[in-house]
């Protein structure tokens, strides 16, 4: 969409497509061909590593075509009453969850319900995710990005989130270093709570995924009476 | 018709959104917003936005890593 | 003949970099992202964390100078995740390192593959103070909780625990509150 005045401005300011020259596509094979002789070598060795290997640069990939950035899809919905990236974040959820689903039916119908054994991440709920969960959102929102996010604009060549880089080191360590202190005052008395656990993990799943649908549809609804008239 | 550069370059997002919105605000109707910045998300962010809001909007490359965001104020 | 093939080769690039340099729809990301955590836990029985990485690389870095970080109670709480790889040394190259460094590989092949890749720079000493307490934050909070974003969250809801959505409810609170501070400081 574009106006005969903006055309004007921006063919009067971009005579040259210089931009449209510069190749980078060679290193790019370069370096997808170094990658692929490293999984050649770790799937050769036998080694687990080349799961982490391709899904890890699989994942950049993703990442940086779709612009996909956490931050901004915890953050549009109020800053700019937009809610298309959370839509895409529940989109996600969703896939997952049903992923996610099925691979703990198989594990579960041969194992007990051990937590830390458990494909997928269940840990302890409490004061201390409220309080972890409610700092991380302050630091996501100042840096400017999240955990992934750091990894995603290193690979663009940006360098400021090579500071934040520096910052999750010390962050991290710092809190490992003080976790003694925070398990003994909240932490040890949390309890994990796993839904299945209480509920058929058939019937966990199903609420699970209308709760996510009802929420892609709310947040359908906030963006359209956002719109301005 | 007035033509203002924002220059957000080495900004990380969401700062050059802000300030580019902020900026519109300021504008009178016709004016032409243009939004330098090197951050691959921006682009699409301010793209979204205008067209969320019914801005006339273009996102042109002009270096390596570098694009231009023309918002005019409808 | 010749001036008309190479014409034609030369076209067929063009439109190639103009096709890498289309940016994907978010929702086909989030199709994509949801997929990829599935199959990363099908197959090697890990989620994906990104924290973890960083928590190994900053106490490996620790350990070489001298201090004796793995002797703190996190990582005998948290023996499951980190047991074996403190056990055989593998500090600095282990899984959730593989999966950091792979991110980094994939986002950079991305970029060149669209001709953008650029080295930046720092605007100036605030954006550098708040990128790094940014950080500092985020690494602090993501061991309170027991993973960031993505560990806890994004990995803790298809889990079926119920500490994932708290953790939504509370990044959430904190993303509003930084974006109050950001607006202050940095606009």
């Amino acid at each position: 969409m574009m106006s005969k005045e903006m055309e004007a401005l921006i063919l009067k300011r971009h005579k040259t497509e210089k931009v449209k020259k510069k190749n980078q596509i060679p290193y790019a094979i370069i370096i997808l061909v170094i990658a692929s002789i490293i999984s050649v070598s770790l799937w050769r060795n036998n080694h687990s590593y080349v799961v982490f290997w391709i899904t890890g640069i699989s994942f950049g990939i993703v990442l940086r075509y779709s612009r996909f950035c956490f931050a901004a899809a915890f953050r549009d919905p109020f800053l700019v009453k937009n809610t298309k990236l959370m839509r895409a974040l529940l989109l996600s959820l969703m896939i997952s969850t049903t992923g996610f689903a099925i691979i703990q039916y198989g594990y579960l119908k041969n194992n007990s319900m051990d937590y830390a054994h458990i494909p997928g991440m269940i840990i302890s709920v409490g004061f201390h995710t409220m309080i972890g969960a409610f700092i991380f959102g302050i630091g996501m929102s100042i840096a400017g990005g999240c955990a992934a996010s750091v990894l995603m604009r290193i690979g663009e060549g940006h360098v400021l989130p090579w500071v934040t880089l520096l910052g999750f080191f010390i962050g991290t360590v710092l809190g490992a270093k003080d976790y003694s202190f925070w398990y003994e005052k909240i932490i040890k008395n949390a309890k994990i709570v796993y839904f299945p656990k209480y509920v058929n993990l058939g019937i966990v799943f199903i609420v699970q995924m209308i709760v996510l649908i009802i929420l892609y549809k709310l947040m359908i609804w906030y963006q359209k009476k956002s719109i301005k008239r | 018709m007035k033509v203002r550069d924002l220059d957000c370059l080495y900004e990380a997002c969401p700062i050059p959104l802000i300030k580019a919105i902020k900026e519109l605000r300021r504008l009178n109707s016709g004016d032409i917003l243009v939004v330098h910045s090197d951050e691959s998300c921006v682009g699409v962010a301010m793209v979204e936005w205008a067209e969320q809001n019914n801005y006339q909007v273009k996102l042109v490359e002009t270096e390596v890593g570098e694009w231009e965001i023309y918002v005019q104020k409808p | 003949m010749f001036k008309n093939h190479n014409y034609y080769g030369k076209d067929w690039i063009k439109s190639m970099m103009q096709w890498l340099k289309k940016p994907w729809p978010y929702w086909v990301g989030g199709v994509l992202l949801g997929v990829l955590n599935v199959v990363l836990l099908a197959i090697s029985g890990t989620v994906w964390q990104v924290t973890n990485g960083f928590l190994l690389w900053g106490a490996g870095a620790l350990e070489l100078v001298g201090f004796e970080p793995f002797k703190w109670e996190y990582f005998k709480l948290y023996n499951n995740r980190y047991e074996e790889i403190i056990l055989n040394h593998n500090i600095f190259i282990n899984k959730y390192t593989i999966l950091n460094i792979g991110v980094v590989l994939g986002s950079l092949v991305a970029t060149l593959l669209a001709s953008q890749f650029k080295l930046g720079k720092a605007k100036n000493i605030r954006h550098i103070l708040f990128a790094f307490l940014g950080g500092l934050m985020m690494g602090y909070g993501s061991r309170l909780t027991g993973g960031c974003n993505i560990g806890s969250f994004f990995s803790g809801i298809p889990s079926f625990s119920l500490h994932a959505w708290v953790f939504w409810i509370f990044i959430t609170l904190g993303a509003w509150v930084g974006t109050r501070i950001l607006i202050k400081f940095l606009i």
